[in-house]
């Protein structure tokens, strides 16, 4: 299948910090990728860098990013802003805040349409009115002329969705989209992008830290550590059996992924350890937490290399060995 | 709910609001006129020249000032609700119409610096948030400072020297060429020539508040997540400094605007005295001179009024601006 | 552009971006001095010591309190150097400065030395802004603490007498105070403090809103603690920094007005200021604006240390306060 959207080598700096590392995935057509990680794990920069809307002194020291045959690092600014949100669109985590207190919801649709598809008022509200319509607003006519106040979190992300969706984008990332919302809306929102995803045939690329998420949603999962990649695999197979440690702990530390429970809320405790001591050594940035390391992870950072059909691992430690690999359980014993 | 309910609502909400406070501050005047040394009869007695004990206590009890307080402030109200503020004896007139008079000056002097100071003090904010910590922010913020710093009556008499005394291409007083009979575009110009200076000294000052104020209000409007959702949009900074970023950031700065237009009256005042401006500030300094607390306490009467009709248009304007206003 | 004034910017950033870093330095409970007296003691000590060197170091605060230190010298000298009386002919009126090294600063239409005059006229302006600032805080605390503590009616009614004076023009009922009175130095001082103590009224009744319901102040409830030990002990420290900083604007406030009462001819007539010297000087401005120019520039100046000083504390002690003003 040939790839959408490409990311290779992606290094993104802060002036004291280097938050992504060497990241690369790609993301097909009509697919949806999950990256999943824990907060600190470049997942959301990695987004807003897609975009090219990182924020202050965040910078993309080096990479590529390919859409179709477009390099959208090289683009100048301004293709750059034609391709948001007509190629590329996104939505966040915090639809609460995500969208303009001021303005009407009618205001905040139309906006993208007259601007990307150069539609007179009228006709844009009309598909406004549809866009509502498609996220499962009701009334959505008078839904348009209400602001944002009014609407509960879980309609805000849906208009959110809808603003995102309006130009009918080849790749829509969803950056922990049900993480402010309740349990209930969640499914909700997940079923609705999902459902766009196979009516328009866009590309989902779902930013979460919600295994129970991923299990149900992704067609591949990349789990991001400390600004790097360290494993990639289809959600089944890598549930079934995780080959870095950093996947095992994370399993390990979500036990009941199927009640959507997400990790936070367990005891993520039993890898020890923290993310944040990772962010300045040398070497694999697991390894000062890792139960099985070698001399060579404290040195080298292990390349990605390919596992098996499908997937892939950034791990020194040759872990398609059954007998190497660690059993599930095997992190709570450290 | 469309803004014009929403408005609607505001003011009747603020209406009600006013009240208490027009209330109290009818009472705070009607006690400082008692402070104030000389009643009506003394003036009166001392106009006449040769008035007795006897043609004194006659004329009290003539305009009921030997009438306990209490029934005494019960007449005030009542002179106050058929709108008479009492008579002045230096000119001759009713205090309502020598106010009524001067009100005109004042509020286009005022109105003239209000937009200047907004006008200007909103654009050098949106300058300093877009180049925050650059060189035109620290310049401009280095300017601000001084602004905020000078006395309104001493830049007034800078201007003056500079522009009337030095270059003279503005005049240095008045309000309009006097005998000059102009009409039309002339006329226009003539008095846009004598408020240049004035309204400009009145306005440096709120110039710097509102500057910086807007400054503030618009990197914290910058910094929010809708701005983000406007950039992934697509949208030109343009617009989204204009449609998403500067609304917002105007809510502070016109409630800040509406909180100093009680100082903005004051300010008149001075500035008024310096170019022998026509208003009330000028007519409050010719009170001050002859001892007038009649007119005085008119003044100070009007224009707290004119800060509560003012709070007002600031709660209709954040109303306008603002929908969530209906749910606080 | 001076390198003082480049590092301002910077500061006031930098104290933006220390904000989430204050929270966690501070001791949890930091006014409970019930049982533990002394650990707190040290606590304290140690955080006014870094107080102390952020104030050092903050360049704006440096700035303005070195300018009102110079100014402050020049009221405190000013008897020294001009021993007579700053209202007395001393020369040949109207020279202009320079022109006799006697008189640096130049003569007025009366031949009163305008030098002599300024440092005088120093010794008025810093005694009626801080004596009047005095005043006007300690009403304003009084009220506000009484309405922020009590809260209930009583705070209603003093809101309502707050907004009562906020919404009368300052300056204008400041000219009917003075008028009425008569001024004099007592009259312009305790008529100033009169018309400015809502400010920080307000100010005291939001901080006392907030504290009252901290943990601190409940534990000093369930130790017993009186109301007046709590208010004085507890939440007024806590309001301080907020009090501190507004202060510092308010006497910038009072020396304008007591200038501009006196440009308006409601001064002191017995004394001279520096109001009441643009004033007479305004007449000949045409021919010798330098009358009008020195003292305007001193106002300016004094103005201007206030507001750094205050500037500087904004950013030292409440950087939230920062985007207020």
């Amino acid at each position: 299948m040939a790839s959408l959207l490409d990311v290779r080598d992606l290094t993104i700096a802060f002036p004291s910090a280097t938050p992504v590392r060497n990241l690369s995935f790609s993301l097909a057509p009509a697919e949806t990728l999950a990256i999943v990680g824990e907060s600190g794990s470049g997942k959301s920069l990695t987004a807003l860098a897609l975009m090219r809307l990182l924020p202050g002194t965040a910078r993309i020291v080096s990479g590529r990013v390919r859409l179709r045959d477009d390099e959208l690092l090289a683009l100048p600014e301004i293709e750059m802003r034609r391709r948001r949100g007509r190629d590329i669109a996104m939505i966040f985590q915090e639809p609460m805040t995500s969208l303009n207190p001021v303005l009407t919801i009618g205001r905040q649709v139309t906006e993208v349409l007259q601007v990307h598809r150069g539609l007179s008022k009228a006709q844009a509200r009309r598909e406004a009115a549809e866009l509502l319509d498609l996220v499962r607003i009701p009334n959505p006519e008078r839904c348009l002329d209400d602001h944002p106040h009014r609407l509960s979190g879980g309609m805000r992300q849906r208009v959110m969705i809808a603003i995102a969706a309006a130009c009918r984008p080849k790749i829509l990332i969803a950056d922990e989209p049900t993480t402010a919302l309740d349990v209930t809306i969640q499914a909700q929102v997940l079923e609705l992008l999902d459902r766009l995803r196979r009516e328009l045939s866009l590309s989902l690329l779902l930013i979460t830290h919600d295994l129970g998420l991923v299990g149900q949603w992704a067609d591949r999962v990349v789990v991001m550590y400390a600004g790097r990649k360290v494993e990639e695999a289809p959600p089944g197979i890598l549930f079934e059996r995780p080959l870095h440690p950093y996947t095992h702990g994370l399993l390990a530390a979500s036990p009941r992924l199927h009640e959507n429970l997400h990790y936070r809320s367990a005891r993520l405790s039993e890898i020890p350890g923290n993310i944040a001591s990772a962010t300045t050594q040398a070497g694999c940035p697991f390894a000062p937490r890792c139960p099985n390391r070698l001399a060579l992870c404290r040195t080298n950072v292990p390349h990605e290399r390919d596992a098996a059909i499908g997937r892939r691992v950034a791990c020194h430690v040759d872990l398609t060995e059954p007998s190497r690999g660690l059993p599930h359980d095997a992190a709570v014993s450290y | 709910m469309s803004s014009i309910q929403r408005i609607g609502k505001t003011f009747r909400r603020t209406i009600w609001q006013a009240i208490p406070t027009v209330i109290g501050i009818v009472v705070i005047n009607f006690f400082l006129l008692q402070l104030a040394p000389g009643d009506a009869a003394d003036v009166l007695a001392g106009e006449s020249g040769s008035a007795t004990m006897e043609t004194v206590a006659a004329l009290r009890s003539r305009f009921g000032l030997d009438q306990p307080i209490l029934l005494q402030l019960a007449a005030y109200l009542d002179n106050l609700a058929h709108l008479s503020l009492g008579y002045s004896p230096r000119y001759n007139l009713p205090v309502a119409d020598i106010i009524g008079q001067r009100l005109p000056g004042t509020v286009a002097l005022m109105a003239t610096a209000l937009v200047i100071a907004l006008a200007g003090g909103i654009a050098l904010g949106i300058v300093m948030a877009t180049f925050a910590g650059r060189w035109p922010d620290r310049l401009i913020s280095i300017v601000v400072t001084l602004l905020y710093s000078i006395p309104r009556f001493w830049i007034g008499l800078m201007l003056i020297l500079l522009f009337s005394v030095k270059l003279g291409w503005l005049p240095s007083g008045g309000a309009a060429t006097i005998g000059a009979n102009l009409s039309g575009f002339d006329l226009l110009i003539d008095r846009a020539r004598y408020m240049v200076l004035p309204a400009l000294s009145l306005s440096l000052f709120y110039i710097a508040i509102y500057s910086r104020l807007a400054r503030a209000a618009m990197l914290e409007a910058q910094a929010q997540d809708y701005v983000r959702t406007a950039a992934a949009k697509g949208l030109s900074p343009l617009t989204i400094t204009v449609r998403h970023v500067l609304r917002n950031a105007l809510l502070p700065v016109t409630t800040v605007a509406g909180m100093h237009f009680g100082g903005l009256l004051g300010g008149a005042v001075v500035v008024e005295t310096v170019y022998s401006w026509p208003g009330l500030g000028r007519l409050a300094f010719e009170a001050v001179m002859s001892r007038d607390f009649s007119v005085l306490l008119g003044i100070l009467l009007l224009s707290s009024l004119l800060v509560i009709i003012a709070n007002m248009t600031v709660d209709l304007v954040q109303a306008w601006l603002d929908p969530r206003i209906e749910t606080r | 552009m001076t390198d003082a004034a480049l590092d301002s910017t910077h500061s006031a950033e930098r104290a933006a971006d220390d904000r989430p870093l204050t929270a966690p330095e501070r001791p949890e409970w930091p006014n409970v001095h019930a049982p533990d007296t002394h650990v707190i003691a040290t606590d304290a000590s140690q955080s006014r010591s870094q107080l102390f060197s952020r104030l050092r170091r903050n360049p704006s605060l440096v700035a303005g309190a070195t300018l009102l230190l110079v100014i402050i010298a020049a009221a405190v000298f000013a008897p020294l150097l001009y021993p007579g009386d700053p209202l007395s002919m001393v020369a040949r009126p109207l020279l202009w400065p320079g022109q006799d090294l006697a008189y640096p600063l130049g003569t007025d239409s009366l031949g009163r030395d305008v030098a002599a005059g300024l440092m005088h006229g120093a010794r008025i302006s810093l005694l009626i802004g801080f004596v009047a600032t005095t005043i006007g805080v300690t009403i304003g605390i009084a009220v506000g603490a009484v309405a922020g503590y009590r809260g209930g009616l009583i705070d209603d009614i003093l809101v309502r007498v707050i907004e009562l004076f906020q919404t009368v023009p300052s300056f204008i009922l400041l000219v009917v105070l003075v008028a009425i009175a008569q001024p004099s130095i007592a009259t312009v001082t305790w008529a100033i403090g009169l018309v400015t103590w809502p400010t920080i009224a307000r100010l005291v009744r939001a901080e006392f809103r907030v504290l009252r319901e901290k943990e601190f102040v409940m534990a000093a409830r369930s130790l017993g603690f009186s109301d007046t030990r709590i208010v004085v002990r507890e939440i007024l420290p806590n309001a301080l920094p907020a009090i501190i900083v507004t202060t510092s604007v308010m006497v910038a406030t009072a020396i304008l007005m007591e200038a501009a009462l006196s440009f308006l001819g409601l001064g002191d007539p017995n004394v001279v200021s520096w109001g009441s010297m643009i004033g007479s000087g305004r007449e000949l401005i045409r021919t010798a604006w330098y009358l009008t120019a020195l003292p305007g520039l001193v106002i300016v100046l004094t103005v201007l240390s206030l507001n750094l000083i205050g500037d500087g504390l904004t950013d030292v002690l409440n950087p939230r306060l920062s985007r207020e003003r």
